[in-house]
């Protein structure tokens, strides 16, 4: 079992100019056991979730819309999901926090709603 | 004597008679009443006790009669007892069964009831659902094309503002 402090600094050790270095990664890969392995992945993805922002809307945004974002966001790495299923509005995650608009699922609530208290 | 000699009566021969008489009678007396006499008591006797025995089987045999008649009139009575007693019964448990087969099938048209009332609300809560995500679907058909670039934007912008309050 290897530390938290430790294998934070593995993880710290594994990006270049804030991005994933592989060679590094492969690098610390072969010298962990399998146990030891396991944690670094999962704390790397911790990480990577935490430097990226999920973007979902139902159609695609425009430049200026996307600047609005990324600027939101400075450092983090933000990645676009079409779902035409929300009909219309927004879904920002930024690892564990959420901010969603959206028409789709408040149409689906209304039903719930209307068929729970009827 | 004159007398009895002119009625042809001799005197010897009569006391020779006489003689015969009491020899035979004691004979007779000693060997044949005695026996005689004591076999026709016995006899009697004998008699007696069977007409007393007779008289005694009589009177046994009228009080088992009676008594044959009592027992009889007895099991009668015991015997109509039990028939009026398994008659009441039987009223009873055909009583008791009518009252219950009644309150079974008052309960299960009570539950029949119910259930029929739980369906129906069900199937009606189905069929507001089933209209409700008709209408929507119609809903979602329709402003698919209403909603454009211009309210993607704006939402956007929305999202943006209210993200930077909160951060």
């Amino acid at each position: 079992m290897i530390n938290k402090k430790k294998l934070q600094n593995l993880v710290s050790e594994s990006y270049k100019d804030g991005q994933l270095d592989s060679e590094t990664v492969n690098m610390l890969a072969d010298h962990m056991n399998r146990q030891t392995l396991k944690q670094y992945i999962s704390s790397l993805k911790q990480t990577e979730k935490k430097k990226q922002v999920t973007i979902t809307s139902p159609r695609s945004l425009n430049e200026a819309d996307k600047k609005a974002l990324q600027d939101l966001f400075p450092k983090k790495k933000i990645m676009y999901i079409l779902d035409p299923e929300m009909i219309n509005g927004i879904q920002i995650t930024d690892n564990d926090k959420e901010f969603e608009i959206n028409l789709n699922r408040t149409f689906n609530d209304i039903i719930n709603h209307l068929s729970r208290y009827d | 004597m004159d007398v009895l000699h002119n009625f042809g009566v001799e005197w010897q021969l009569l006391l020779a008679q006489v003689i015969n008489f009491l020899v035979i009678f004691y004979l007779l007396k000693r060997f044949l009443y005695k026996p005689l006499f004591n076999l026709l008591k016995k006899r009697a006797d004998a008699i007696k006790e069977g007409v007393k025995q007779a008289e005694e089987g009589k009177k046994a045999l009228d009080e088992a009669l009676v008594k044959e008649k009592k027992l009889i009139k007895e099991a009668q009575d015991t015997a109509r007892k039990i028939i009026a007693d398994a008659r009441e019964h039987g009223t009873q448990l055909a009583k008791e069964i009518e009252d219950r087969a009644k309150k079974q099938t008052d309960r299960m048209i009570e539950e029949a009831k119910v259930q029929i009332a739980r369906e129906a609300k069900l199937a009606e809560q189905q069929l507001n659902k089933h209209v409700a995500e008709i209408s929507i679907e119609m809903l979602k058909k329709s402003l698919g094309s209403v909603f454009g670039e211009k309210e993607q934007s704006e939402i956007v912008s929305k999202a943006v503002k209210t993200l930077q309050k909160s951060n």
